[in-house]
């Protein structure tokens, strides 16, 4: 596939500098690139790169000197990394999957599957499962009966989407997803210790019950997946008990995420690598969960709140809140908190040194 | 070493630099340092010389050191350590 730089720029919606009609076949770090290159330079600290490699063309930092850079045409990219989304997009001709649905394929005659979806081999679709128009599916997936999914899903080798599950349009499963597992949701005949240390904070007596047996709350809700949403390797959104789980449109989950059972993350959120939701808790619309964070359960955490990498969230959070730490508090009282400890040992330090000070004469009389 | 070539190494580590990348008149951006990497710079700087730097993290721009350059801050450890002393 090739393209000319005059192309690339019009869907960034800018002229091209210079010559417009270099022909480019891909994007390449200055560096590396070759002159059928589209070097990615976005700021002045890939200058340097450029005179190294040898790129025609490149997407440039705004105000550079593009003809001084050696190069014969350039595009100026006021916000750099969505010029990349877009050339990105441009350039990606996506997983190879073959059109139709390969012969290996199980699909049962009664899931309905829509026009031109590209289906590929060993994958399993159950009765009365229902996938939209265009969908792309490759091999070894497994769809559940009666699972909807809508029009333009990628959805990548290895995803198993389990039974009462909805899944919006243009959505993104990558590789080795799971979608509706049933919740982690177990309860004991009478109270356990667990359910009362939140309110003794694990003071008084352990009580031990006579019968132990965690009894399986099943889970009936399925889970509800809106559209654009994005669901990165390996991660599990569990099946809600008498709702669906929910995640909201336009919501992007990276890798190794683990959503738990009723939760309901709001739109446009960003839940990053191995970020947990524990059962039940809510995610207001455009939250960021750092990597690592994790919020507990039956929590409320308002819109635009952002909790940074590894904190861990044990109450609610109001909207617009930035958390950090472990506990999560706001992230000024954590720097604040942080500080004091890091000079705790030169403070312990200086008032051990004066309290000898005083004590040693005490001692010598 | 003097207080100029500790401070420098102590910013050249946080910017993962080698300190003669590091100059006077660079800033903390100029240099790649965020504000969390300002807050471990300050904690370096204090357990290095064993001083209390007047700084707050929330508001960098309102404290009385002055972080606006590698100069400035180099001036404003040796104000601390010399009032120490």
């Amino acid at each position: 596939m090739t393209f000319r730089l005059g192309d690339i720029a019009a869907a960034l919606g800018v002229e091209a500098l210079g010559d417009g009609d270099i022909v480019l076949r891909g994007a390449a770090e200055p560096a590396l690139a070759g002159p059928d290159d589209l070097a990615i330079a976005l700021s002045p600290a890939w200058a340097a790169g450029l005179a190294q490699g040898r790129a025609r063309a490149a997407i440039l930092w705004p105000g550079a000197d593009w003809q001084a850079l050696g190069l014969s045409g350039a595009i100026a990219a006021p916000r750099g990394r969505l010029a990349v989304a877009r050339v990105t997009a441009l350039l990606d001709d996506g997983p190879a999957i073959a059109p139709g649905i390969h012969a290996t394929a199980v699909i049962d005659p009664l899931a309905e599957i829509g026009a031109g979806a590209a289906i590929g081999p060993l994958t399993v679709i159950g009765a009365g499962a229902r996938v939209g128009a265009n969908a792309r599916i490759e091999g070894q997936v497994s769809i559940a009966p009666g699972v909807v999914i809508g029009a333009d899903a990628l959805i990548c080798a290895g995803v198993r989407i389990a039974r009462r599950v909805r899944i919006g349009d243009r959505v993104v499963l990558q590789p080795n997803v799971v979608i509706g597992g049933d919740g982690f949701s177990f309860v004991t005949a009478t109270p356990a210790h667990v359910e009362t240390a939140r309110e003794t904070l694990g003071r008084g007596p352990v009580t031990v019950p006579d019968d132990p047996t965690w009894h399986r709350i099943h889970s009936l809700g399925g889970v509800v997946i809106g559209d654009d949403v994005e669901v990165g390797a390996g991660s599990t959104i569990d099946a809600g008990t008498i709702r669906a789980t929910q995640v909201g449109r336009g919501t992007k989950i990276d890798n190794l995420v683990q959503v738990g059972h009723n939760v309901i993350v709001g739109q446009d959120c960003l839940l990053c690598a191995q970020a947990g939701v524990a059962g039940s808790s809510r995610v207001g619309d455009r939250v960021v969960l750092g990597g690592k964070a994790g919020v507990a359960d039956n929590l409320v955490i308002g819109d635009d709140v952002v909790v940074g990498g590894g904190s861990v969230v044990l109450s609610n959070v109001p909207a617009g809140r930035v958390m950090m730490g472990s506990p999560a508090t706001r992230m000024d009282t954590h720097i604040e908190s942080y500080k004091a400890l890091r000079r705790l040992p030169r403070l312990l330090r200086d008032g051990l040194s004066r309290q000898n000070k005083v004590s040693n004469p005490s001692e010598n009389d | 070493m003097d207080v100029a070539a500790k401070v420098i190494a102590i910013i050249a580590e946080q910017a993962v630099l080698d300190p003669s990348d590091v100059k006077p008149e660079n800033t903390l951006e100029d240099l790649g340092i965020d504000s969390l990497g300002l807050v471990e710079s300050i904690f370096a700087i204090e357990e290095a010389f064993d001083i209390t730097v007047p700084f707050n993290a929330n508001d960098p721009q309102a404290s009385d050191f002055d972080i606006s350059s590698v100069a400035a801050i180099i001036t404003a450890v040796e104000g601390l350590v010399a009032a120490q002393s």
